[in-house]
């Protein structure tokens, strides 16, 4: 289903892409009057977390710019392999939060000219870097957005396998990462038979296109199970090697606690925290009293947090306890980012409703009839959608370090997992309180 | 495939039953209405207690936006009293690029239902009548109560207790 439905998706958000620049260029500059604004930060994120969720990355494997870098390399063919140096996750780790930093500071949620431009940042991005570089180097080195895909489907329950691993060893084509003739293999370059969970998969299904044996399934089983257990064989030791690699738990951190900062940065205690420290340092710049934001957020209490959990599990855990349990925070970090987005989204569903027939030109309607729509879904219902969301963070957070304690600390690993229990529940403690106070409501009104 | 996705469906979808009245944040009930010199939009969060207006007056030029005001009244379905009103203030804090000006206005609602609201601008001392517009709104209480919060939570419950039970089963599987 996704290798048929992928092209036709993403022609139709390729186009939208386009409209969506146009209208925050040219359209009404008020954000809630303006289709880009509504639908980048109320309608693509709440969708995009949902889709995680309940399927798979299928952003990703939708994803318009593809398209677009296609087209563009039957024009251009790229000429240069993805220096060795940068094939870490460093660079995506850096735009992500340049990217965090600058919706901040520029208050993109309230500029459909400014979302525009980002837009056309992504666009003129993967443009450079793909017709430059071979494979799907922006993908899997570049692109903030698709890293944030990457560690959130790790809790999908889609993932992308082998039928049967039998069929794969009498392979000798490996054409599912090397290509067929007119058939492009990965271009991520996972080797389906050694690949565990969706990190830097992006469902393209070239794999599946390409395999010779029709060997390749879209499988689904329980959600975080790759999460779960330290897991052996071959594909499970592919994939603890990579939780050990520095950049990939750089990533996994800077995706937690950049889903505190993106909420807490949207309430009072926020804007009054930033102001006592203009005051404190006699600045009126904003993007200084944001910086420090982002530094205690993404640096200190990241630093703090994990060294005195990581110094507590250690007394009944391996050395490297921190590697071992890095990955046990991406549940609650999802559970954040989901119970936020769907937030926004599930109370502004509709909103574009009334702008979208403005800006066709449709014929008039009348007040009642608008008044009349429910534009989202009652906080009657969203709210405790939104903690149940956040409470199953917690959960999966919960059994992952239990599970993953109890593999590595056979003695007791009860001792070795409760730091990280503690640390779990701080966070939805934090969050659940975040998310009681009042927001901005990006996207569909202004914010202060 | 599809079994193994019902359960999470079911409650996602469950969850997203259309509001038979709007709570949470301000949607929009009048866009683009006309004025003199100028066109205006209102923004709505008619919570019991205190419901929040926000009008948003656009013209051509910027010189229009000098002088302009609104009034925002009420009239309950349920007792049919005169309607009640109160001048929206200016809110400078959300205006935006180009010739847009913000306002605010904060009506008392006694009790929940249905409430007729209308918004008169004026230029000046004098209200322009032939422009006021009105439209009828479902004020609620803010927020779930107790009663709706337990019944919303309890599926999450239900998955996180089966999502626990299937990770350790598998482990002792």
């Amino acid at each position: 289903m996704l290798q048929r439905l992928g092209f036709p998706v993403r022609v139709a958000l390729l186009l939208l892409s386009f409209a969506l620049i146009y209208h925050g260029l040219f359209g009404p500059q008020f954000a809630p009057k303006n289709l880009t604004t509504l639908f980048v930060w109320v309608h693509y994120r709440g969708l995009l977390v949902l889709g995680v969720l309940l399927f798979a990355n299928l952003f990703c494997a939708s994803c318009p710019l593809v398209l677009w870098r296609d087209l563009g390399r039957r024009l251009i063919k790229p000429r240069y392999k993805w220096p060795a140096r940068l094939k870490t996750k460093w660079p995506a780790i850096a735009l992500f939060i340049l990217v965090l930093f600058l919706y901040e500071r520029f208050d993109l949620w309230a500029s459909p000219f400014g979302t525009a431009l980002l837009l056309i940042g992504f666009f003129a991005t993967i443009t450079v870097v793909d017709l430059f570089f071979k494979d799907a180097s922006f993908c899997k080195y570049v692109c903030p957005v698709g890293q944030f895909n990457f560690v959130a489907s790790m809790m999908s329950p889609g993932e992308v396998t082998v039928k049967s691993e039998a069929t794969c060893r009498s392979c000798t084509t490996m054409a599912c990462v090397k290509g067929a003739p007119a058939k492009r293999g990965c271009e991520l370059k996972l080797f389906p038979p050694k690949k565990a969970g969706n990190l830097d998969c992006t469902f393209c299904m070239d794999c599946q296109r390409a395999c010779p044996h029709d060997n390749i399934e879209v499988s689904t089983g329980l959600p975080g199970r790759r999460l779960f257990d330290v897991t052996h064989g071959v594909p499970g030791a592919v994939l603890e090697r990579a939780w050990a690699r520095p950049d990939v738990a750089a990533l996994i951190i800077a995706f937690t606690f950049a889903g505190l900062l993106n909420a807490f940065a949207m309430v009072g205690p926020a804007h009054e925290f930033q102001i006592s420290l203009a005051q404190a340092l006699n600045t009126r710049e904003e993007s200084v009293t944001l910086a420090i934001l982002f530094a205690i957020f993404l640096l200190a209490l990241p630093a703090v947090l994990l060294g005195a959990t990581s110094f507590l599990s250690k007394k009944s855990a391996p050395p490297q306890a921190l590697a071992i349990f890095i990955p046990t925070l991406i549940p609650i970090g999802l559970g954040v980012w989901a119970a936020h987005y769907s937030f926004h989204f599930l109370t502004g569903a509709l909103t574009f409703l009334p702008v979208l027939w403005n800006a066709l030109a449709l014929p008039e309607v009348d007040l009642q009839t608008w008044a009349s729509i429910p534009m989202g879904v009652s906080t009657a219902i969203v709210t405790p959608l939104q903690m149940g969301i956040l409470g199953l963070g917690l959960v999966g957070s919960l059994i992952a370090a239990q599970r993953r304690a109890s593999r590595v600390a056979t003695n007791n690993a009860f001792a070795a997992a409760w730091p990280w229990h503690l640390l779990f529940v701080l966070i939805a403690i934090f969050s659940a309180w975040v998310f009681t106070l009042p927001m901005d409501m990006r996207g569909t009104i202004l914010g202060a | 495939m599809l079994k193994r996705f019902l359960l999470p469906l079911t409650l996602i979808l469950l969850s997203a039953l259309p509001a038979k009245a709007h709570e949470g944040p301000p949607y929009p009930i009048m866009v683009d209405q006309p004025m003199e010199r100028g066109k205006f939009s209102v923004w709505a969060d008619p919570d019991v207690g205190e419901g929040t207006f926000i009008v948003i007056l656009e013209t051509e030029k910027e010189e229009d936006l000098e002088g302009v005001g609104f009034e925002v009244l009420g009239q309950s379905h349920k007792n049919r009293e005169p309607f009640a009103g109160v001048k929206a203030e200016r809110s400078p804090e959300m205006d935006q690029r180009g010739n847009l000006r913000a306002y605010t206005a904060k009506l008392p609602f006694d009790h929940e239902g249905k409430w007729r609201v209308a918004v008169t601008p004026s230029r000046g001392e004098a209200p322009a009548a032939e422009a006021r517009a009105e439209v009828d709104v479902d004020v609620t209480p803010p927020g779930p109560s107790k009663t709706e919060f337990v019944i919303f939570i309890i599926p999450f419950i239900f998955v996180g207790l089966l999502w626990g039970l299937l990770a350790f089963k598998r482990r002792r599987a």
